[in-house]
């Protein structure tokens, strides 16, 4: 089932076209990763899906509802959540609580106190971060901070979770736990992933499917196989 | 806050109300200034120990309210009148509210004061043109029944400042104040939070400014606007301390007791201990006096 | 206000706003507070301090060439450097006692503007009252240079032109120094990126010292000049305070340039709108200005800003 469709996309700031005629689907339960270089129009497109800015044309509809030009709260509670590329943790709270108040307001829902604790729980032990409960978000490692952004968009109860460069700055084990842990939360809760790469190898081993931007254009789309093949990508990526 | 700390606030709450019937006016006279001046914090820290805005301008409610109030005073009882200036000065934080939030950090700070600043000029220059240079109260109430007007008020600042901070809405405003990108993004609405908390900072210093206004007997817009307001509102924060809704009290009290000794006789040196109270706390006692007993509590264990 | 002339109540007239009279007013103004801007640029520039005392250093300029002139018979030509020098040492004195340690802490550092303004009042605070207790707080003045000019029809009197020599020769000398001299680019390149020069080799914290003591050493001087036409008391430094963060707002913050520039149309934009309404809503009219600023686009009215 379709969960996310990107329709005509274009977004202009002032004369510089940083996407142009963007359209894909997201099936739930797969992981779409977007692949370009830098300036091709990811984090663009990231901003646009997630509210931080309106598209200048196009439309975004999410398990059926028109989702365009929302509020990034909105956009949250609607079911869809992003991480940041420089991790943004709340860190003068607890890791408990920075989970617990994404829980609190991230559902369309609204829950009781003890029920976005019992929430928070869930999501930080789903991400391997349950002994680091009462630490300060602050003084976790890198890659703790990064499982805490996923944990709090598990908290806040989203299927669509947007990942930007969610690898960035781990080291190989990391990156190899880092995968587990998504693959895991894609088998067993059937949650869906769009993720920005860099790191091709987590890129091509994760995704069901890729979108290759190039100066905010699509130029190619399929399994990562098929774009390991593909020779235009191979020519726009390695020149 | 536990147990004890109530029992013991609520001691003094009990002890503020019996002054009007047992104390001398002298005592009742520091007694409203120290229920003033606790009120005023409380209702600060709802917004700038909450999320983060400093607001410097915060004495252009408490004027707010003393003007509607000395204008409305001859065709509105007390409760009525006092209801009014409360909400005069929420409304006026409610319109100008959204534009000023945007503005971050150092320029929100400047940009209160200047506001304050602003509201002054613009009230004197309406006084003047009404050809008034000051206002005289008649027939203000006693000041024992002042007292525990201003008594209530501490009352309802102290106890919105302490349940805000575990509430939905306190939990909301503390991500916001750690980082408001991310906070938007996992669902928090950061602009209409952060109103919420910017007009009810400014409800209760409207009231204040009324009873103010009763107390000192005449209204003029220099008075009324002091900045100085706004700035011992700061100090006494900082010197408290704003983890919780004890640090008022204490900044509160610290201050309103080295007024009484220095003010009649050496108001500048009253100004000196000020301000270097506040370079003293800054720079070494951040956390402000509650933060010192809480260290020297878990010293000694 | 310093260089405001006062003019005869009635209906706008024409030939008042052309004249050159009205102009030299606002030149005045303008220079001087450009003057009192910079230096408070200059300390918001390399230190990201935004000195809410600045008012209080023109007063202590002020009073220097009062008890300088009273006791000494010492003009103010003479008191300029001394006032400078005295500011400059201050300002030493606070940046060694009190800021180094606001900057070498890392939780005070990151919120530094915020911090240093209350650190700043409690100063400001501190200097008035310690003026007052020394030396009571009625208004002191004196008089020099209070021959007219005429030129054409345009009347000055010694003092104010004077002032405006002085502040006009500061402001201009500072703008070269920045284009010209090696001192003034790794002051500019401390502002923009401080990590970056020092990288480069810039000393910074002898640049930042240097900038400190030159930024309060300007307010002095500026309080020297202000002390030839007005009044002199403990508390008259607050309104400068208050034009000089409009006038940097305005040109944005940390951008030396620019600040002069808003200094001169500040001083423009107050003469010229005095004489349209009237003096009473020049307060209105300065903190409409600054809060119009701050709401809409906060980097300031003039150019590109530097970011904190």
């Amino acid at each position: 089932m379709t969960l996310l469709t990107a329709d005509g996309i274009s977004k202009n700031f002032g004369g510089l076209k940083a996407l142009s005629d963007i359209s894909f689907d997201v099936s739930q339960g797969s992981i779409l990763g977007l692949m370009g270089a830098n300036g091709a129009g990811k984090t663009t497109l990231f901003s646009v899906i997630a509210g931080h800015v309106p598209p200048s044309a196009g439309k975004v509809t999410f398990k059926g509802r028109n989702v365009t030009g929302l509020r990034p709260d909105q956009i949250c509670r609607v079911g869809i959540c992003r991480t940041f590329q420089i991790v943004r943790p709340f860190g003068g709270l607890s890791v408990h609580e920075n989970a617990a108040v994404s829980a609190l307001y991230g559902s369309d829902r609204r829950l009781t106190s003890r029920a976005a604790d019992e929430a928070a729980v869930a999501a930080l032990d789903a991400v391997g971060l349950g002994p680091a409960r009462d630490d300060l978000a602050q003084s976790l490692t890198l890659s703790g901070q990064k499982r805490l952004e996923i944990a709090r968009a598990l908290a806040t109860g989203a299927e669509l979770v947007m990942l930007d460069e969610v690898m960035a700055g781990l080291n190989p084990a990391e990156v190899d736990e880092m995968i587990a842990v998504l693959a895991r939360l894609r088998d067993e809760r059937a949650l869906t992933f769009i993720i920005v790469e860099h790191v091709m190898g987590a890129l091509m081993k994760l995704s069901d499917h890729i979108l290759v931007l190039d100066h905010g254009q699509r130029i190619a789309y399929g399994t990562p196989a098929e774009i390991a093949g593909d020779a235009h990508v191979a020519g726009v990526y390695f020149g | 806050m536990n147990l004890r700390t109530a029992a013991l606030l609520g001691l003094l709450a009990l002890g503020t109300a019996l002054l009007p019937l047992l104390g001398s006016p002298y005592v009742i006279g520091v007694a409203f200034n120290l229920m003033m001046w606790i009120a005023l914090v409380q209702s600060w820290s709802m917004l700038s120990a909450t999320t983060g805005y400093v607001s410097l301008g915060h004495v252009a409610f408490v004027g707010i309210g003393a003007y509607v109030f000395v204008l409305s005073m001859d065709f509105l009882p007390l409760p009525l009148g006092l209801g009014l200036a409360a909400l005069s000065a929420g409304f006026f934080a409610l319109v100008i509210g959204l534009p000023v939030l945007r503005v971050r950090g150092p320029y929100f700070v400047i940009l209160t004061f200047g506001l304050s600043e602003l509201v002054r000029n613009i009230v004197l220059r309406i006084e003047s043109a009404l050809g008034s240079f000051g206002r005289m109260i008649f027939d203000a109430p006693d000041p024992g029944v002042l007292l525990w007007w201003m008594l209530a008020l501490a009352i309802a600042a102290t106890v919105v400042a302490h349940k805000i901070r575990d509430a939905r809405l306190g939990r909301g405003l503390a991500a916001l104040r750690e980082d408001e990108v991310a906070a938007e993004t996992v669902g928090v609405a950061v602009a209409r939070l952060k109103l919420i908390a910017w007009v009810a900072s400014a409800v209760i210093p409207g009231a204040v400014g009324a009873l103010l206004l009763l107390r000192t007997g005449y209204f003029e817009p220099g008075q009324a606007f002091d900045p100085i307001i706004s700035f011992s509102i700061v100090t006494m924060a900082l010197v408290g301390g704003t983890e919780d809704a004890r640090g008022p009290i204490l900044g509160a009290a610290a201050f309103v007791l080295l007024s009484e000794l220095l003010w009649s006789n050496l108001p500048q040196l009253y100004m000196i201990v000020l301000g270097v109270s506040l370079i003293v706390f800054i720079l070494f006692l951040p956390r402000g006096l509650i933060g010192l007993f809480g260290r020297a509590r878990r010293a000694a264990r | 206000m310093p260089g405001a002339a006062t003019f005869p109540k009635g209906p706008l007239q024409m030939d008042i706003i052309l004249s050159g009279q009205l102009l030299f007013s606002a030149l005045v103004s303008g220079a001087l507070y450009a003057l009192v801007a910079l230096g408070l640029n200059l300390v918001y520039g390399t230190l990201r301090l935004l000195n809410i005392a600045h008012g209080e250093l023109v007063m202590i300029g002020a009073y220097t060439a009062f008890w300088m002139m009273t006791l000494f018979a010492v003009p103010p030509l003479i008191s300029l450097p001394l006032a400078a020098l005295l500011c400059a040492g201050l300002g030493w004195l606070l940046y060694f006692g009190i800021f180094r340690r606001l900057l070498r802490n890392p939780d005070l550092a990151a919120r530094v503007e915020a911090n240093s303004l209350i650190l700043f009042y409690g100063i400001s605070v501190i200097l008035q009252n310690t003026t007052a207790l020394m030396f009571t707080s009625s208004a002191r003045g004196y008089a020099y240079l209070g021959n007219v000019i005429t030129v054409g029809e345009v009347s000055m009197t010694g003092n104010r032109l004077l002032s405006l020599g002085v502040a006009g020769t500061l402001t201009i000398g500072m703008l070269l120094f920045l284009r010209f001299h090696i001192f003034g680019w790794s002051l500019r390149a401390v502002i923009e990126r401080k990590e970056a020069a020092r990288v480069v080799g810039v000393n910074v914290d002898q640049v930042q010292v240097i900038t400190i003591c030159a930024g309060f050493a300007v307010a002095g001087v500026a309080g020297v000049l202000v002390s030839m036409t007005e009044q002199i008391t403990p508390f008259m430094g607050f309104p400068f305070t208050i034009t000089a963060f409009v006038v940097i707002i305005v040109g944005g913050l940390g951008n030396i340039p620019s600040g002069i520039l808003a200094g001169f149309a500040l001083g423009f934009v107050e003469t010229y709108g005095i004489a349209l309404t009237s003096a009473s809503y020049r307060s209105i009219l300065i903190y409409g200005l600054f809060v119009t600023v701050l709401l809409i686009r906060p980097e300031g009215l003039f150019s590109r800003a530097v970011k904190s």
